[in-house]
């Protein structure tokens, strides 16, 4: 299936997709891009799986980008379709105040642990994800760390001097 | 008393656990309540040998029978990616080496593929044949490290004494050779490799793989063809194939599960065209099945590397690149590459300056690890750690 043919059976279902290409200046990579309203994420994601003729069964990989300057969180996922061979990547704008999307763990359960590393590392909140708590830091951790306006607490662990800290402060003991 | 619950999309287990074990509520949830009255709570890791570095899975169980299986993990979590943000994209590359740090070459391999789409080099012949020879040594390595300690998981301790001491040895000796480093190599770099093969390495090479073919035998006498071996691993963990890609499982995981797709011949990257090699695959997708697929494997990787070195060409090892403030034009790339865990995969989002906006990893071993909740149930304690052997992860990369 070609870019145009794949992208007009998405569309004739979801009318609110946009193919996003490259803009003027940038390189992107030859996968097929979709844009895909925040509200739409889960029955388009149904459809890819369940239509045969995309059959997007094999979930890639899931992740975000924080564009802070654009005031928002771009979800990327990565689609693979093992039957017809072809790829797609979805994209989803969610805004960087209280961002929240569907879940499509019950489309893909291999999303699931993606999720929560979205969720653990950018704040983005899944709804109808049955587990969703932090996987790689422990629950408790203060803030976000991939988004960009995330500021490192210092601890004892760490020199600073790589990321421009300050020196720390003079050890007190008893 | 809360039950225990399993997540919706847990399908029915092969074995059936005894009625009133099994239960529904997030099978997550560690609290010691919410165990049935049946059953008993146990901690596996993160400090255990078996778990292969610092796994902590958490098991409810009803006598010796796993009802539930709730990995948890993050204890190497290094934060990798936010690292790459404060880092030049040569940089970049020495952290990739302590991903997967049993395939450093794959990682710095699918690191610098994506960085190099986006400078759209062209990488000299030489160079694309030493990463294919430094490659699949590498994933030998890396499946001999797994050839040793699965046995040692089943109870077998001689078969690690051979792949892990002996055979893997040479082949960190060849690359300490080229490189200077055993296991973290940052040889293959942003268009082209670091340096040429010293004088006589590629004899060295190929006489280890003269050495290298009659072993196999040797290793099917010890491990593979074990009758106490193949009690211990046939029929045990079946993974279908279905359920297979609906987790995004993939490498030699995916193709025990009988599905036939292999990166570097289907979605060929590099000069893997020019090489014939075969795919193993599996059947019944059993711990016994991901296992033989990458013994299997291993002679395949040793076919690839004889036919590199027979047809490697002269010529630079190096492409025009900048020596210094590399600065990819902005946009998107993403690269992945047949891994000896899955399909390693790099995200980069460049905005034109000397470092990455965003650097996302596709980690093969923390998706393959998903699957553990999903096949432990109905088995045994002792199954369960060959089930988990033999997914083969490697923590580093699933906590990167």
């Amino acid at each position: 299936m070609t870019h145009e043919e794949l992208f007009k059976e998405i569309k004739t279902r979801f009318n609110n997709v946009e193919e996003l290409r490259a803009p003027e200046g940038q390189i992107w990579g030859p996968e097929l891009q979709i844009k895909v309203p925040p509200q739409d994420i889960h029955g388009v994601c149904e459809h890819l799986k369940n239509s045969l003729t995309l059959a997007f069964d094999f979930p890639n990989f899931l992740t975000a980008i924080d564009w802070i300057q654009e005031n928002r969180f771009e979800i990327v996922y990565h689609l693979f379709s093992t039957s017809h061979q072809h790829t797609v990547i979805l994209k989803v704008s969610l805004g960087r105040d209280n961002p929240e999307v569907a879940s499509i763990t019950d489309v893909w359960p291999g999303m699931d642990w993606q999720e929560r590393e979205v969720y653990d590392l950018f704040g983005v909140r899944f709804q109808g994800h049955p587990n969703l708590k932090r996987i790689l830091l422990w629950e408790g951790y203060p803030g976000w760390p991939l988004r960009k306006d995330y500021v490192h607490t210092r601890d004892k662990y760490d020199s600073g001097l790589e990321i421009g800290l300050p020196p720390p402060p003079a050890e007190t003991h008893g | 008393m809360d039950e225990l619950k399993i997540p919706s999309h847990a399908a029915p287990s092969p074995v059936i656990a005894p009625a009133g074990s099994a239960v529904d509520g997030p099978v997550f949830d560690t609290k010691f309540e919410r165990i049935g009255p049946n059953e008993m709570l146990l901690n596996l890791g993160p400090q255990h040998p078996s778990t292969h570095g610092v796994l902590r899975v958490v098991l409810t169980l009803d006598g010796e029978v796993v009802t539930g299986a709730a990995p948890d993990v993050g204890y190497l979590h290094r934060g990798v990616e936010k690292l790459s943000e404060h880092r030049t994209y040569p940089q970049m590359i020495v952290l990739t080496d302590r991903l997967d740090y049993l395939t450093a070459m794959a990682n710095n391999w699918v690191f610098c593929l994506a960085a190099e789409k986006l400078l759209k080099v062209e990488i000299p012949p030489r160079a694309e044949y030493l990463r294919v020879i430094a490659g699949e040594l590498n994933r030998i390595a890396s499946h001999l490290v797994f050839f040793g300690t699965f046995g040692i998981d089943i109870g077998a301790y001689t078969p690690f004494l051979y792949a892990f001491g002996r055979e893997r040895e040479k082949i960190l000796d060849l690359f300490e050779e080229i490189c200077g480093a055993r296991i973290t190599y940052n040889y293959i770099r942003i268009g082209g490799v670091m340096a040429d093969a010293p004088a006589g390495w590629i004899d060295r090479c190929r006489e280890f793989v003269h050495y290298m073919k009659p072993i196999f035998k040797e290793y099917d006498d010890l491990l593979t063809y074990n009758p106490i071996f193949m009690d211990r691993t046939k029929g045990v963990g079946a993974l279908s194939k279905e359920k297979a890609i609906s987790y995004g499982v993939s490498g030699p995981n995916l193709r025990a599960s009988g599905f036939d797709y292999d990166l570097r011949r289907d979605a060929p990257y590099s000069v893997y065209k020019d090489f014939t090699f075969k795919v193993p695959l599996g059947q019944n997708g059993d711990c016994f099945d991901r296992f033989l697929v990458r013994r299997l494997e291993m002679e395949e990787s040793l076919r690839i590397v004889e036919q590199a070195l027979e047809k490697i060409p002269a010529g630079e090892t190096m492409g025009k690149v900048p020596k210094a403030n590399l600065r990819p034009p902005a946009g998107e790339a993403y690269a992945q590459i047949e891994s000896s865990r899955g399909w390693q995969g790099i995200y980069l989002i460049s905005n034109g300056t000397d470092k990455p906006y965003r650097l996302h990893i596709r980690p093969p071993s923390f998706i393959n690890l998903q699957i553990l909740q999903e096949i432990l149930n109905g088995y045994k304690v002792a199954d369960m750690i060959a089930i988990l052997g033999s997914i083969d992860i490697v923590l580093g990369e699933v906590d990167r």
